[in-house]
């Protein structure tokens, strides 16, 4: 296992009247960060910085094998909200393009492809059109496509938005297994318990700042409260959080 | 080419898969284009109604319809009012007044509400009426011809006339001045002999003189001799004497005294008559001057009327100068064809392209081929490219694509190949149809052709991936690519003439890609010409196109920021 450590430091990001600011965590192999945080608090802002797909206004996003800086995207595979697909290819069509994109050889991509549907439990859809798949067989084509170049870190946005339960297990099954082959994991969810079982690494995202001190960790962590509206009405109400603010 | 080929196979898939996008970007267009080509009328222009009213029998209404009757359906009515009537409710084109004043009036109230084709109606119309107002003019000169052809031989006789008036005319003045020669010489002579005249009766008289002086003095003498007394004497001598002889003589002498008184009377009465005849001679004499004189006035007469004879002669002379002037100058016209006295300056349209068509009117057709094409590609690049290129901008799959490594270009280049692949097909297809429907040869120089349109696709093929970039809403990118698309069409100078324009829009339009890409098109298409003479256009293209290819990926490169 490589020693892989991906270190946020002081990113500040916004779009439109999405905000965040004050980002900094640092994560190794085998870490799961979970992004907590309310619907619109700014999630998919940070997700959209640390990815790439916007310019952080502030702060450094850095990736190191050892003492060698590589480039995230080298590194990085992504499954946004949704999918990003290309809905009229089929599951195979866009596995094998991604494969060629990310410059994996011919005779290694079609061996990638038949251990990644048999992981997702694809093989019988390989030829079907994205858009003829359900959702839940959409989004585990999305996450295929991400995983297609064997990435070592892994960033999903709300994966499990519109699934079901058991997808929502079967997904984390998954995203376990990644993190024990010493992959670092961030997923945004507003799922505060789901986050508490699967997570080993949180990060509250809250009136567009970035929380990741302890206490507010360990009041996550071990909060009963299955609404993340709730535990987060509560948890302002405690000093704790203005004296974090200062 | 290694990344940007999968994105392209996945582009074109893409849009292949999309039955809606195949329909309206592809299907559609092939359709609309087909109608468009096939709708044009190879035979010319469609016979279009007419109204006629006629106000009077005069016109040659039988010539005016067998010429017309190609492109005009005439109709005839009462009154302009009823033929307006017909025209704006739509079922007339015009109403044609036909007046007779001094000349014919061909009053043309036109529907200027039709558009163009009215406009080449009345150029036709024009053209007839200007051929039947030849053949009526060429008519007219015949007649005029032949009639001078009259006055021509009139002038001929006249002129031989003249020659001869002339000739006459020099024989008259010849006979005055020699008869004035003669009558000088006469004169000359006359005057000799009257002063010799006058030499003679002076020594006449003189002559006479001394004779009557002699004879004076011998009758004096004679008389002084007193022979009638000594014959008185002798007498009486003889009387005296008895001799008789004595009496004779004294009587012969008597006799031979009353002879001399007889004779000195003679001679007396013979002076008086040499006087009065010297006298007459002298009055002769006298006339004789005065005739000279008045041969000097006759003669100065005659010097007079040859000089007006030879002023009259230096007339006819001129007169005959200009008449000959006027023959030489109606012999010319006589020489004149009919047609050429009508049509002295011919302008002859000659088209420099003619095809290989067998009517004129595909030739025509053939001509606008480059216009259409231009439309068509124009058209279909900017659509089909602002299409795929919005398609992959809000494709879900751009957020993937995107964050992969060293993408950029290959995105660029993918979403520019896979659209000008798209575009080509319906591009393939708008050849196929020049060359076998409008019969225009256009892969004997198809190097040139492909090198022209590929360039002219490219440049509206980045228009569109710009507008694409820009405008990431597709209704929005619609809207402004129709509202770019006028100004492209305008700017082509297809709506208006570019010789129309004022010099600034001018200067611009006759540098954009769409007039560049016409005139390029005329050239190799229809002249043949090679690379040589469309360097500058190609260059220009190639300048277009890396400026919009620059424009394009930094507007791509702002977005992906």
């Amino acid at each position: 296992m490589s020693d892989l450590i991906l270190k946020v430091e002081n990113v500040s990001a916004s779009q439109g009247k999405f905000k965040i600011s004050n980002v900094s965590f640092e994560l190794t192999n085998g870490n799961i960060l979970g992004l907590v945080g309310r619907s619109g608090s700014g999630k998919s802002t940070l997700i959209n910085t640390l990815v790439g797909l916007k310019r952080p206004e502030a702060g450094k996003i850095r990736v190191f094998y050892g003492d060698k800086k590589i480039p995230l995207n080298e590194v990085m595979g992504y499954s946004p909200q949704g999918n990003a697909l290309y809905p009229l290819l089929t599951l195979e069509e866009n596995l094998v393009l991604f494969g060629q994109l990310y410059k994996i050889k011919k005779e290694v991509i079609h061996t990638r492809i038949n251990n990644l549907l048999k992981l997702l439990d694809l093989e019988k859809s390989r030829k079907k059109k994205i858009t003829e798949l359900s959702g839940g067989m959409q989004k585990r084509a999305d996450l295929a496509v991400s995983l297609i170049h064997n990435p070592e870190i892994i960033i999903l946005d709300e994966p499990f938005a519109g699934l079901d339960v058991a997808l929502h297990k079967f997904i984390w099954n998954l995203l376990k297994t990644l993190s024990k082959e010493g992959k670092i994991i961030i997923v945004s969810s507003h799922l505060l318990n789901e986050l508490q079982q699967n997570c080993n690494k949180y990060g509250l995202i809250e009136n567009n700042y970035f929380y990741t001190t302890k206490e507010i960790i360990t009041a996550l962590k071990s909060t009963k409260e299955k609404s993340l509206d709730v535990f987060l009405e509560k948890l302002f109400t405690r000093d704790l959080l203005m004296s974090e603010k200062k | 080419m290694i990344k940007t080929i999968p994105l392209v196979q996945a582009s074109v898939k893409e849009f292949v898969r999309n039955w809606k996008s195949i329909f309206l970007l592809i299907v559609c267009p092939l359709i609309l284009i087909s109608i468009i080509f096939t709708s044009f009328n190879a035979e010319g222009i469609q016979k279009i109604p007419l109204g006629l009213i006629m106000k009077t029998p005069d016109f040659r209404l039988n010539d005016f319809r067998s010429v017309t009757k190609e492109f005009i359906i005439l109709k005839e009515y009462n009154s302009l009012d009823d033929c307006f009537a017909e025209l704006k409710a739509g079922r007339e084109y015009a109403c044609i007044e036909v007046i007779k004043e001094l000349s014919f009036f061909l009053n043309i109230n036109f529907d200027n509400t039709k558009g163009a084709v009215i406009w080449e109606v009345l150029a036709r119309l024009k053209n007839t009426v200007d051929n039947l107002q030849k053949e009526e003019t060429k008519n007219v000169a015949k007649g005029v011809l032949t009639r001078l052809k009259t006055t021509l031989e009139d002038l001929e006789r006249l002129h031989n006339e003249l020659i001869t008036a002339n000739n006459q005319l020099d024989n008259y003045i010849f006979k005055t001045d020699q008869t004035i020669t003669e009558l000088r010489t006469l004169k000359s002579e006359l005057s000799t002999t009257l002063q010799s005249m006058r030499n003679d009766i002076q020594e006449l008289k003189n002559s006479k003189s001394t004779a009557e002086q002699e004879k004076n003095e011998l009758y004096q003498e004679i008389k002084s001799k007193d022979y009638k007394n000594t014959a008185n004497r002798i007498s009486s001598i003889g009387l005296q004497t008895g001799t008789p002889e004595l009496t004779q003589i004294s009587n012969e002498l008597l006799g031979l005294e009353n002879l001399i008184e007889r004779y000195n009377q003679q001679v007396n009465d013979y002076f008086v008559k040499f006087d009065n005849r010297i006298y007459q001679y002298e009055q002769t004499n006298e006339k004789g001057y005065a005739y000279t004189t008045q041969i000097d006035s006759k003669v100065q007469e005659l010097e007079n009327v040859k000089n007006e004879l030879v002023t009259y002669k230096t007339k006819i002379n001129l007169l005959q100068n200009k008449l000959d002037n006027a023959r030489n100058d109606l012999k010319g016209v006589e020489r004149l064809d009919p047609e050429v006295l009508v049509n002295p300056v011919i302008i002859k349209n000659q088209p420099t392209y003619e095809g290989d068509a067998r009517s004129r009117n595909l030739v025509i057709l053939q001509t606008v081929f480059p216009t259409l094409l231009l439309l068509v590609v124009l058209f279909l690049s900017l659509l089909i490219s602002s299409f795929i290129t919005l398609r992959n901008v809000n494709s879900s799959a751009s957020k993937r694509v995107m964050l992969i490594k060293g993408i950029f270009v290959h995105d660029f280049l993918s979403g520019y190949i896979s659209s000008l692949f798209i575009t080509s097909i319906p591009m393939l297809c708008v050849l196929l149809l020049g060359k076998y429907v409008f019969k225009i040869d256009l892969f004997s120089n198809f190097v040139l052709v492909f090198l022209i349109l590929f360039l002219l696709s490219s440049i509206f093929l980045m228009l569109g991936m710009i507008i694409a970039n820009v405008i990431k809403k597709e209704s929005i990118a619609l809207l402004l690519t129709t509202f770019i698309l006028i100004i492209l069409i305008f700017f082509s100078g297809l709506l208006l003439p570019i010789e129309k324009m004022s010099d600034t829009a001018a200067l611009f339009a006759i540098n954009f890609p769409g007039k560049i890409t016409i005139d390029a098109l005329n050239q190799v298409i229809f002249y043949g010409q090679g690379f040589q003479t469309i360097t500058s256009g190609l260059v220009s293209l190639l300048i277009w196109f890396s400026g919009l290819t620059i424009i394009a990926l930094a507007v791509k490169k702002i977005r992906d920021i």
